[in-house]
């Protein structure tokens, strides 16, 4: 027989043999913000069985220069079951995205909720095969933040030109700095389910990070969004342990010269949250699978030794060493961090501080 | 001053007796017989019986005798001069001993000629006789003319007339001595003198007329040599030649376009192969400087022929597919170079011998093992049965070969290994990287030949195979899509264990079988995706030649492939080349396919060989493919022909000379069947066709000197029934809609090796398009190349040296750009935490153009039982920073080229005997 290799390991002999010869540009780490981003988005159900509703909650950060210029915040309504699950085949119908620009919710802009409707497995005519593959739906809800006015794109001849705009003032278009777009697909499976994994706090420098300087889930959003970083006394003599959140500035500007303050969010392996099975796989192969879970760390001054990290690796299991080492800015302030842990099943979470760099 | 000839030479080697002379004598003795006695009453005469006839006597001839010798007077002008000089006479001598005639056999000129005959006319001399007889003779007589040094005054020496040559012979390679040599002059009459070098690799031949001298000097198993030598009167002239070893073993032959009973000749040697710049010698790697063949990125071992994917290119040892033919990907090819005997190459229009590929074939043959004797330094011998080792280092592996007779006559063997060593500075690299590396990479793979010949037959064993793998752990996961994190692993091996027997069953008929057993196992994971194959794979092929009649011969064969295979699948779908980025893997549920089945394809195959003048050749054939796996039968006619418009030596184009032109053309259908992945019930749809390719290609070969050719060959492929997928609500929907085309043109000029160098242009000039259905709209192949021009060449500098430079010019590659301003680039994708592309039109963007200088060179050291070899092979020797892709930052707004490899020096060393 033939072997003929996949497209997918096509492209890694091809990534491999540029990878390990090539060489690329020094561009900034997607873990230093430096202008509009989204961080995360949270759903409660990461699978979401049909006839449930999803509420999802977004993080994003204005790390801009010109932060805390007016953001606007919308979500599209639920793309149901597009063909071959392909994201822009929700784009075919442009004017689905009309309400994405007229409906904002602005009690609370960075939250929406969608219902998954009772057919959307049986719909796609889907039967388990004799793989065990079993069958699904997936819902896609589109998500955009602009620091301008969202708008409504003509079509064009690309299928995967996204429909919505954000223009400024002038009505000139925004770039991906000024404006942000993205997608979240929840998955549906009968009788599979999954959380979002779990965290409980935060070590800095090997120490626990008292609370309330911790920040969980709903809490970071005073951290978040255009909301300026909480100030802090690291001289208090009521509240000592915020010394420990104190680092003095690097000349390298956030460079693996400077020292290195070691971290992590705390995230207990034993908690099941953090120790589900991932059923889908486990069905497949016909024994236990863990899920494959990640953290990516974000902050708006300075730089990380690593800014991604694994978390547990489906074969070998949980990694401990999943923290990594905090590399202070050249200029004194305050300092977000964020940690955003994945898994691969839709599920995250995410926790967050702040240092004071002097 | 008077001057005296002090010395004569009366020569006398022939004797000349003119027939008149000896004529007289004999009737002169006729005349004188006395023997007749008068009797009888009639005054008859009565002879007494004439005695009973006995052996005649030999007369007893003395030829004369100079009694009295006359002085010449010297020519005044000549010893003003200072000449010397020879006069060769004829003169005719009486019985009297009186010179009665003086003739000038050989001219000195210089008033030399009058002064001798005049003197010659004063000889006296006792005259020569015949039993005593006194008989005239005509005789030569040389008269020296001599100049000598007053009494009292220093006598200056004498003219010399003649000249020496003299040298020494020394092996090229490493300037020894070579003894025993044999050095041969050819003479102005013709005539030629021998001299065999002593044991300093010396020669001298003295005593030499001044003139030119064509000198040759030759030793067995080394090239001989020629060249024109001048001596002068009463000089010495030197002359020291070093010869080269005889080309030895295997010649690799890379043949191009025609089917194997018929091809277009495109030989590479071995020595090309090894010292192709940029290669490191590796013979797979050689055939991507032919035209035709485009560059594939970074270091990649895809062979992408004439616009076709890599997946249509098949390459087989002896006839078996091997499922990878490069480590890794791209390091070095699965068998070593010193093992092959040839690589045939077919970029297209192949023999109905090959099938279930639509775009190229790449057929290696293992070598018989090599038990050829050498002698002294390596000089060759015609003795067999000896032994041969050779040990190689790079930087990258080491390689054992040995290879010798068998205990049993008729047999021989040969046994290889290697292994790589890149595990062990690529280990601290990935770990700086952030992984924790649990087995780094490595390679070996391994061959044993087992031969038997007669003088019709050959028998062959051979088992090989390879192995590939590597694990590590990612603890920091790529940003752009987490899933290529955790437990990475990869591994591929198989082997081979095959039977070939070929033979002359008859004057017009002959066998060729070739049996293959064997097992393939390719895994790769990441986190929790993971594709795994594992297959018994069996080939078997027979052939029968039958020559019908003058210029006709048929050829018949069987050709199965038969797989048991399970193969486990645990991918989200990935995209196609031509279709958008569908997202991260991170956060999609994979489909899993779990499948076991058998794959059995066997094939039928016809060729006539038709020659119906010595001008024309042509080859129709017809080939029957069935597949039990999708149950489909496919029927491919092909055929192929040659006429040579001028044949070498041409009595109608005598101004010509061997001036060959020839032109070729075929046509032809080829087949291949779905990937694993289309038919598949999870991924793909069953039930599809093969994909077809009609091949059309013309041509004309030309020889323009005797060392070189060029060609020139237009080709067009016009593919249908290609296999394509549109989306469907649950998953794609595969069928066979897909079209497409590819022209193109090849052009090689190319110096056959000769002892200094050899070389070639190659160019290339093509374009491949796609269309996934006859609505949609029609786009460039992911590899296409419009232009690749390839200049290389390697001249052997003596005494060992040998450098060499290969430069290619290739159109930049193909990328999707991302959409341009104001349009978005990217979309976050909540949960990988990462941006996915949004892409303009496939392929729509060329990067700039590559454009590469290799240089190698290479030492030998020949000893007298081994020779050690060493080698330093630069790529990209002026750093050009050659762009393979486009890189982006995190959410693709900006962008920057992409650079391949930096300058890299590989430097190996190889012992052998």
């Amino acid at each position: 027989m033939r072997i003929v290799m996949s497209g997918g390991v096509m492209r890694l002999a091809t990534f491999l043999s540029l990878f390990l010869l090539g060489c690329g540009p020094d561009f900034d780490p997607p873990s230093e913000l430096h202008s509009l981003r989204v961080l995360a988005v949270q759903k409660d159900l990461p699978y979401a069985p049909p006839g449930a509703t999803v509420n999802l909650q977004m993080l994003w950060q204005d790390a801009s220069p010109l932060a805390g210029r007016e953001v606007q915040v919308a979500w599209s309504p639920p793309c149901y079951d597009p063909p071959a699950d392909l994201y822009y085949a929700c784009f075919s119908d442009p004017n689905a995205f009309g309400d994405m620009v007229a409906v904002q919710d602005p009690g609370n802009p960075e939250h929406t909720s969608f219902p998954v409707p009772l057919d959307i497995i049986s719909r796609r005519m889907m039967g388990a095969d004799a793989s065990n593959n079993a069958p699904y739906g997936v819902t896609y809800v589109f998500f955009a933040v602009c620091a301008g006015e969202l708008t409504l794109l003509p079509p064009t001849s690309d299928a995967t030109s996204f429909p919505v705009g954000c223009k400024d003032t002038t009505g000139k278009l925004l770039g991906a700095d000024d404006f942000v777009a993205g997608y979240s697909s929840i998955y549906s499976f009968d009788g599979i389910s999954n959380n979002n994994p779990v965290i409980k706090g935060f070590e800095f420098r090997g120490q626990p990070v008292a609370d309330p300087a911790v920040c969980l889930k709903d809490d970071c959003l005073p951290l978040g969004g255009s909301a300026p970083a909480v100030d802090f006394d690291c001289d208090d003599p009521e509240h000592p342990e915020q010394s420990a959140r104190c680092v003095p500035t690097c000349a390298d500007d956030g460079d693996p010269a400077c020292t290195g303050y070691a971290f992590r969010p705390t995230i207990d392996k034993h908690d099941s949250a953090n120790q589900d099975i991932d059923e889908v796989s486990a069905k497949q192969l016909g024994r236990t699978v863990g899920e494959q879970m990640w953290i990516d760390y974000y902050t708006d001054a300075g730089g990380f030794k690593s800014p991604v990290r694994l978390l547990n690796d489906a074969t070998n299991g949980w990694n401990d060493d999943y923290g990594t080492e905090f590399y202070a800015p050249k200029t004194p302030g305050l300092s977000r961090i964020w940690a955003v842990a994945h898994d691969n099943r839709g599920g995250m979470a995410w926790s967050g501080i702040t240092l004071k760099v002097r | 001053m008077v001057s005296a000839p002090t010395r004569f030479c009366l020569l006398v080697v022939a004797a000349t007796l003119a027939r008149s002379e000896l004529a007289v004598a004999q009737s002169d003795d006729a005349r004188s017989d006395q023997s007749a006695v008068p009797s009888g009453i009639s005054g008859a005469v009565v002879r007494p019986a004439a005695p009973a006839k006995e052996a005649p006597k030999k007369p007893v001839i003395v030829l004369p005798e100079l009694t009295h010798f006359e002085h010449a007077d010297y020519p005044a002008e000549a010893e003003k001069s200072g000449l010397q000089a020879d006069v060769v006479l004829k003169l005719t001598v009486d019985r009297d001993g009186n010179v009665t005639k003086a003739d000038v056999a050989e001219p000195a000129g210089n008033g030399f000629d009058e002064a001798a005959k005049a003197a010659a006319l004063k000889f006296k001399f006792k005259p020569a006789t015949r039993d005593g007889v006194p008989i005239p003779v005509v005789i030569p007589y040389r008269y020296s003319f001599t100049l000598t040094a007053k009494p009292g005054a220093a006598v200056p020496p004498p003219t010399p007339t003649t000249g020496n040559l003299l040298g020494g012979v020394r092996l090229a390679e490493s300037n020894t001595p070579l003894a025993g040599a044999t050095v041969t002059i050819t003479l102005a009459d013709g005539s030629q003198r021998q001299v065999v070098t002593d044991e300093t690799g010396s020669w001298r031949l003295e005593g030499l007329p001044p003139g030119k001298y064509q000198v040759r000097v030759e030793s067995p198993g080394f090239q001989a040599v020629e060249n024109r030598e001048e001596v002068g009167v009463g000089e010495e002239t030197e002359a020291t030649y070093r010869l080269a070893p005889v080309s030895e073993g295997i010649e690799i032959t890379v043949q191009g376009e025609r089917p194997p009973r018929e091809v277009t000749r495109r030989t590479i040697e071995r020595r090309e192969i090894d010292r192709i710049p940029g290669t490191s010698g590796d013979a797979l790697r050689s055939i991507q400087s032919l035209p035709g063949v485009a560059r594939p990125p970074g270091l990649a071992g895809f062979l992408i022929v004439r616009g076709s994917a890599p997946n249509d290119t098949q390459v087989y040892v002896d006839g078996a597919q091997v499922p990878l033919v490069y480590h890794f990907g791209g390091l070095s090819s699965v068998v070593p170079t010193e093992l092959l005997e040839k690589i045939d190459f077919y970029p297209g229009n192949f023999s109905t011998r090959f099938g279930r590929v639509g775009g190229g074939i790449v057929d290696v043959a293992l070598r018989s093992p090599d038990t050829q004797c050498s002698g002294p330094y390596g000089s060759q011998t015609d003795r067999k049965g000896c032994f041969h080792g050779m040990a190689q280092v790079d930087l990258i592996d080491g390689r054992l070969t040995l290879q010798g007779p068998l205990p049993v006559k008729g047999w021989t063997f040969a046994v290889a290994g290697r292994r790589s060593w890149i595990d062990a500075w690529l280990k601290p690299v990935l770990e700086s990287a952030g992984s924790s590396v649990t087995a780094a990479p490595v390679y070996y793979d391994y061959q044993l030949i087992v031969d038997h010949k007669t003088s019709s037959s050959r028998f062959s064993l051979r088992a090989y195979g390879s192995d590939d793998k590597f694990r590590i752990i990612v603890t920091d996961p790529a940003a752009q899509d987490p899933a290529f994190g955790g437990t990475l692993s990869f591994g591929t091996s198989f082997w081979r264990a095959q039977a070939l027997y070929e033979a002359d069953l008859s004057r017009a008929v002959s066998s060729n079988s070739m049996v293959s057993v064997g097992q393939d196992s390719v895994g790769f994971s990441v986190g929790n995706f993971l594709f795994s194959l594992d297959n018994v794979a069996i080939y078997a092929r027979h052939e029968f030649g039958f020559k019908v009649a003058s210029g006709i011969k048929i050829n018949t064969g069987l050709d199965f492939a038969i797989s048991p295979y399970e193969v486990v699948v645990r991918f989200p779908q990935p995209p196609r080349p031509g279709e958008p980025d569908s997202g991260p893997f991170a956060a999609r549920p994979p489909k899993e396919s779990h499948e076991k089945g058998t794959v059995f394809r066997p094939a039928w195959y016809a060729e006539a060989e038709l020659q119906p003048t010595n001008r024309l050749r042509v080859i129709p054939g017809v080939r029957v493919d069935y597949a039990r796996d999708s149950g489909h039968t496919d029927f491919a006619p092909r055929i192929v022909a040659r006429y040579d418009l001028v044949k070498g030596a041409d009595p109608d184009h005598p101004e010509l000379q061997a001036r060959r032109t020839t032109l070729k053309g075929g046509v032809g259908v080829f087949y291949q069947p779905p990937q694993f992945q289309e038919t598949n019930p999870v991924f793909g749809t069953p039930g599809l066709t093969s994909n077809r390719a009609i091949h059309y290609s013309i041509g004309i070969e030309q020889e323009l000197t005797r060392q070189v050719d060029i060609s020139v060959e237009g080709f067009y492929k016009d593919l249908t029934n290609q296999v394509s997928r549109t989306p469907s609500a649950t998953g794609y929907s595969y069928g066979n809609q897909g079209l497409g085309s590819v022209i193109g043109l090849e052009a090689l000029l190319k110096y056959k090796p000769s002892k200094r160098f050899f070389g070639w242009i190659a160019y290339t000039l093509s374009r491949s398009v796609r269309q996934d259905s006859p609505a949609s709209a029609q786009y460039l192949f992911q590899y296409d190349q419009t232009h690749n021009l390839i200049m290389l060449g390697s001249y052997r500098l003596g005494r060992g040296w040998e450098f060499g430079g290969r430069f290619r010019i290739v159109s930049g590659p193909l990328d999707t750009p991302v959409l341009a301003s104001p349009a978005l680039p990217a979309l976050y994708a909540s949960d990988a935490g990462a941006y996915t592309p949004l892409q303009a039109k496939a392929f729509s963007s060329r990067l700039p153009l590559f454009h590469q200088l290799d240089l190698r060179i290479d030492k030998r050291w020949q000893f007298k039982t081994w020779r050690f070899s060493a080698y330093l092979d630069i790529q990209n020797v002026y750093n050009n920073a050659a762009v393979e892709g486009l890189a982006y930052n995190y959410n693709y707004s900006r962008q920057s080229y992409q650079t391949g490899i930096p300058i890299i020096p590989s430097l190996g060393m190889r012992g052998e005997f």
